[in-house]
């Protein structure tokens, strides 16, 4: 690290390293990001812009895979700022998104057009987290890039969709059968949770953040839990801790397993997708036992969890072993029918170079070739003790994913195992600790079944002043873009399924 | 092929018999504090995140549309509260009443997200496992609003999907009912004051019948479905 740290000495004007976290401040921004994001082959995490004492303040956090390292980039700014997005394409949603909030101006941006705010329900003066009034009150259209060409004909989808998924808009420019062009239009979820959540009580966004993406509530809690406890200086007691990991991993099949039933529906094999999803059931009810809730809500406090599991590890340990024994079945099934197998390969390849470039994570980018797993690259929790075997493909199709998947499932199987062995021996269990709130920001992250969480938390006066949750689905959902290109119309859902993105969090 | 055929002859049935017989597996439900007399009020109104409890008149009440079934009544108070494992929670809105009986029998439902989290959504999506299998009853998921009898809203209404979930209602053939399901549907929820339209569907469309919860399990969505066909008879709202 120390050649990488020389390096970046020669880029900055101030440097300061905390735990694992490198903060820099520089002049030369645009040579020191690039330096970062493509001869350090950093991934763009997160971009969080700030109301400082006079302009803006923005930072932008990379993580580094090859070490356990972060680094922030800060700059201050008035009202515009130099865009990257034509050399970092991971920086065009994270751009966008900022000028619609803060109204301030990236200049030279590739795609400048609007993306949270809607120009159709708000006005294009409007910008909440600037705490201005509205300068300019009229309403605006959204320009879409149609493709216009004899033979070609567009096919608009969205956002109410057939079937119960959530709403999103979706335009195929069609040639013949094949996909010429996708554009997706999100946000229409977009329920401000980043203004809600200014000035409120620490307990208050601990519940609000828990309804980011409801499937993933656990892990967006337990990433906000630990960004608060990094600020306030809390120690969770190590059964809490395993405690924790249970039910990330409790979590982490949940959602895979009714991922894999999704991809057996949408591959019509209905007769695979109904008994995964029985399984499903299975872990939610466990789950159920374990907090009260279905989805695990509540179940993480800061400082702690609210549930003593210790006297469920009988519960857990069979309904596992259950669950195990006919998942299995199931995977043969799939792997011995070529039926399914000829609809899942060749089908959504995403290639590396894209996946590089737009930052993805989780299971897309192990899929296509670049690992991408907190869990072993920036390990939190217990999981630097655990032993798992982490998957990396380079096909990029959804055989891929589905693989990569069902490896995941494997592995959250032999953790709870490990896991509950130990939680059996503890004699007095520690579930949580007294804090107290003290100031200061900090990131938190968890990896939940879709990629990372990464959470920005500014405290002042024990209020949250600045709130900034980042779901996987963020970075994750331009991918689509480039996977369904070449297939016909009717992959489109299969594609969709195996990439497993959430609406909800990526819209806020 | 002949696996498949032989793997369901060995499961066989695996799914519930409700209305017909009460289910009373664990973990279907995740239940509602119960109220009894004598309970010191103070701190459970004070740990209460959405004021579900609350004191009307010198009296503890809960207001179940609003609970969004924490625990924190149960695990942080002097009292502890005690959880009921019920379901049935549905309840018409003042005025309207369910399919008349030449309908009743078979509906088929539009589901419209305007801006849940995700878990309303996955227990929806749950009715059609092979577990609650709501086919058995009648039920179908409809692919457009134009071909449905009930629109099944999920989430607090954000302003942009405003517009969008307007034009699905009018699309429906008459005779049509609404169904808000979720807390964040009923009143908003959590997202009070954000970038909802209003608080709540019923501020939008004339909803018929709410399911309460966070999320409401799937067994209550069926409840009130079945309610709304006029298959089960269940308590009137008085809003």
């Amino acid at each position: 690290m120390k050649e990488i740290f020389d390096s970046i000495h020669y880029f900055c004007d101030e440097f300061s390293e905390d735990g694992n976290f490198v903060t820099i401040k520089t002049k030369q921004l645009k040579s020191l990001s690039l330096y970062l994001f493509r001869d350090l082959d950093c991934d763009l995490s997160s971009v969080v812009a700030l109301r400082a004492k006079d302009g803006f303040n923005i930072k932008y956090l990379y993580s580094y895979p090859k070490k356990d390292y972060f680094f922030i980039v800060c700059q201050n700014i008035q009202d515009e700022f130099e865009s990257f997005a034509d050399d970092i394409p991971a920086l065009n949603w994270f751009e966008r998104e900022i000028s619609d909030l803060f109204g301030i101006i990236p200049l030279n941006h590739p795609d400048f057009r609007a993306l949270p705010l809607h120009p159709e329900n708000y006005p294009i003066g409007f910008h909440p987290m600037q705490n201005d009034k509205i300068k300019d009150e009229n309403y605006g259209t959204y320009e879409y890039k149609d493709v216009k060409s004899e033979g070609v004909y567009t096919v608009p989808v969205g956002p109410i969709h057939a079937g119960v998924i959530e709403p999103g808009h979706f335009r195929f420019a069609m040639s013949g059968e094949p996909i010429l062009q996708l554009e997706i239009r999100h946000f229409w979820k977009h329920r401000g949770i980043e203004k809600l959540c200014e000035g409120k009580e620490v307990d208050e966004v601990l519940n609000i953040s828990q309804k980011i993406s409801g499937d993933n509530a656990l892990s967006h809690a337990l990433s906000f839990a630990m960004a608060i406890e990094k600020i306030c200086d809390i120690k969770v007691p190590s059964f809490a801790q395993y405690c924790r990991v249970i039910a990330a991993e409790l979590e982490r099949i949940s959602c895979n397993l009714s991922d894999f039933a999704g991809v057996f529906q949408d591959a019509g094999y209905s007769f695979g997708a109904s008994g995964i999803t029985a399984l499903k059931e299975d872990i939610m009810r466990l789950m159920k036992l374990l907090s009260g809730n279905r989805f695990f809500k509540d179940f993480v406090i800061i400082g702690g969890v609210s549930k003593n599991i210790k006297p469920y590890t009988k519960e857990i340990i069979d309904i596992i072993k259950q669950v195990n024994i006919t998942f299995d079945k199931y995977k043969k099934i799939m792997e011995n029918s070529s039926s399914i197998l000829e609809r899942l390969e060749t089908t959504g390849k995403i290639k590396k170079q894209t996946v590089k470039d737009l930052s993805c994570v989780g299971f897309t980018a192990s899929a296509s070739g670049r690992f991408s797993d907190f869990r072993k690259t920036h390990p939190y929790l217990i999981y630097s003790k655990l032993d798992f075997e982490t998957l990396v493909l380079s096909d990029g199709d959804v055989s891929a994913r589905v693989r990569v998947k069902l490896n995941d499932i494997k592995n959250s199987f032999k953790i709870i195992k490990i896991c509950t062995n130990y939680i059996s021996q503890v004699d007095k269990p520690k579930l949580k600790v007294k804090y107290e709130i003290k100031d200061g920001e900090e990131f938190g992250y968890a990896q939940s079944n879709r990629g990372n969480i990464v959470h920005f938390v500014k405290i002042e006066d024990k209020k949250v002043v600045r709130f900034k949750p980042r779901d996987p689905s963020f970075m994750n959902w331009q991918s689509i873009q480039f996977a369904v290109l070449g297939d016909v119309i009717g992959d489109f859902p299969l594609v969709n399924k195996s990439l497993n993105l959430s609406y909800a969090g990526n819209d806020l | 092929m002949s696996y498949w055929v032989k793997k369901g002859l060995k499961t066989g049935v695996v799914s519930t018999r409700y209305p017909k017989q009460e289910e009373t597996a664990s973990g279907i439900t995740p239940g509602l504090p119960q109220i009894t007399d004598n309970i010191n009020s103070d701190d459970l109104i004070s740990v209460c995140p959405t004021r579900a409890i609350h004191k009307t008149d010198e009296k503890l009440l809960l207001e179940s549309s609003l609970c969004i079934h924490c625990y924190r009544c149960s695990r942080d108070t002097k009292e502890p509260l005690s959880w009921s494992e019920g379901f049935e929670w549905a309840s018409f809105e003042k005025n309207s009443t369910p399919f008349s009986s030449t309908f009743g029998h078979s509906l088929h439902i539009c589901v419209v997200d305007s801006g849940d989290c995700g878990a309303c959504l996955n227990e929806t999506k749950l009715l059609n496992s092979p577990l609650y299998n709501m086919h058995r009853l009648g039920f179908f998921i409809t692919p457009s609003p134009r071909k449905a009898d009930v629109l099944l809203v999920v989430g607090a209404v954000t302003q942009q999907m405003k517009g969008a979930l307007l034009k699905a209602y009018e699309a429906m053939p008459t005779p049509k009912k609404v169904m808000a399901v979720g807390t964040c549907a009923l009143s908003g929820g959590v997202f009070e004051g954000g970038f909802i339209a209003e608080n709540g569907v019923s501020s939008i469309l004339p909803v018929d019948i709410t399911v309460p919860g966070c999320p409401p399990p799937p067994l209550a969505i069926l409840h009130g479905l079945l309610s709304l066909a006029g298959r089960k008879n269940i308590k009137r709202g008085t809003k």
